[in-house]
């Protein structure tokens, strides 16, 4: 067994003082990726700060109709919260096909934004891995690729990011609120993780003695319908090869507002700003949608494994806007 | 908690990392090619495994 040690400060004033100052440090939560990682020696942090008892679990309805989510609401009691359920249905949907029940019993909002690549050569510690330990080069470069990125991959890494709920919440232009030593801070979700570049042993933008304490879910423009659906190879407890977050608002027929976010394909959650900008104030009909998505993955640069995932993408995005465009005839 | 043996396998390193362990790896060959069947019957492709991206437009 590897040695660590545990501390459980009472406020998140001393988590963040805990875990400042000491490189192998990391904040527990659910546990549900840490823990694994410890066993199979993927991650050996010096010091856990546990912050699964900080009054962090609660979900407040902002004055804005928006709504905070705690940093350790439990999965699965945000997608059962009643606002969510009513107000963010990709959220609760995104939620609801992320891993299994037991896992979603467990898991954090925090957590699961940060919690790491399912890459296999990352979680094999016996192969070389940029993202695990960094200038060992990257195993899955000319491995096994069906499940890396398509979009914003680097020389030195493809892994994508997997989480479902952060999908969504960039479609929600969420805001994570972020306490660090030189006080709080709020990062757009979509701002919260990087892409891979030549540092791909950073999944996120804050340091890892920041803590997230909060994610601020604005409200969607009345009338906007959205969704979220997910492509994988089982129908439960398997990550997305392509997933989409998607909010559409159409008026007389032509698209008022509208928001596209790829999962399964990046180093972080995709939000399709050139897409959507093809598809804001045109005509809401599926050869607009087509051309949109084409023009996004234009950029994309698939992998020896994985080129079917651009097509994929598409018809995920076209069938995604063309059911919420339906709902709004 | 992490106080488990941590298992290797050195040898015979395929792209996934796997590793074959026996008949394990022949448990469900004939239903599985009942299922390879009934696809090709559906879509006329015939390429296992039969995922997606082999029934992709």
């Amino acid at each position: 067994m590897i040695p660590f040690d545990y501390r459980r400060p009472p406020d998140v004033g001393s988590a963040v003082a805990a875990a400042t100052g000491s490189a192998g440090v990391a904040f527990l939560a659910g546990g549900t990726n840490l823990m694994d990682h410890m066993r199979r020696g993927v991650a050996a942090p010096e010091v856990l700060v546990d912050i699964g008892r900080l009054p962090l679990d609660s979900v407040d309805e902002l004055p804005d109709g928006g709504l905070r989510v705690g940093a350790t609401v439990r999965n699965v009691d945000l997608a059962a919260h009643p606002v969510v359920r009513r107000d963010y249905p990709v959220l609760a949907r995104a939620l609801l096909s992320d891993a299994s029940g037991q896992i979603r019993n467990l898991a954090t909002t925090a957590g699961n934004l940060l919690q790491r690549t399912r890459c296999v050569y990352f979680q094999d510690v016996t192969a070389p891995c940029n993202k695990r330990e960094p200038g060992t080069g990257c195993s899955a470069i000319g491995g096994s690729t069906r499940h890396h990125a398509i979009l914003g991959a680097s020389a030195h890494c493809v892994a994508t990011h997997p989480s479902d709920m952060a999908v969504a919440m960039a479609a929600l232009d969420a805001q994570v609120a972020v306490l660090g030593t030189s006080g709080p801070r709020v990062v757009p979700l979509v701002e919260l993780h990087r892409l891979p570049g030549d540092e791909p042993h950073r999944d996120a933008v804050p340091a890892p003695s920041d803590l997230i304490t909060s994610v601020d879910l604005p409200p969607l423009p009345p009338g906007a319908r959205s969704l979220y659906r997910k492509v994988r190879d089982r129908a439960s407890f398997a990550f997305a090869l392509v997933s989409v977050a998607a909010v559409l608002r159409v008026e007389g027929g032509v698209v008022r507002d509208v928001r596209i976010v790829l999962g399964g394909v990046a180093h972080k959650p995709w939000r399709a700003r050139r897409a959507e900008d093809l598809v804001l104030g045109s005509p809401a009909d599926e050869e607009v949608f087509r051309r949109a998505v084409d023009a996004e993955l234009a950029g994309a640069a698939p992998l020896a494994g994985n080129g079917f995932k651009v097509v994929l993408a598409r018809n995920a995005v076209v069938s995604a806007l063309r059911e919420l465009s339906r709902e709004q005839r | 908690m992490t106080d488990l043996p941590r298992p290797r396998v050195l040898a015979g390193r395929r792209p996934m990392g796997t590793k074959g362990v026996g008949e394990i790896g022949i448990v469900g060959t004939a239903a599985g090619d009942a299922i390879v069947d009934a696809a090709h019957r559906v879509t006329g492709v015939r390429d296992p495994p039969v995922t997606l991206d082999h029934f992709l437009r």
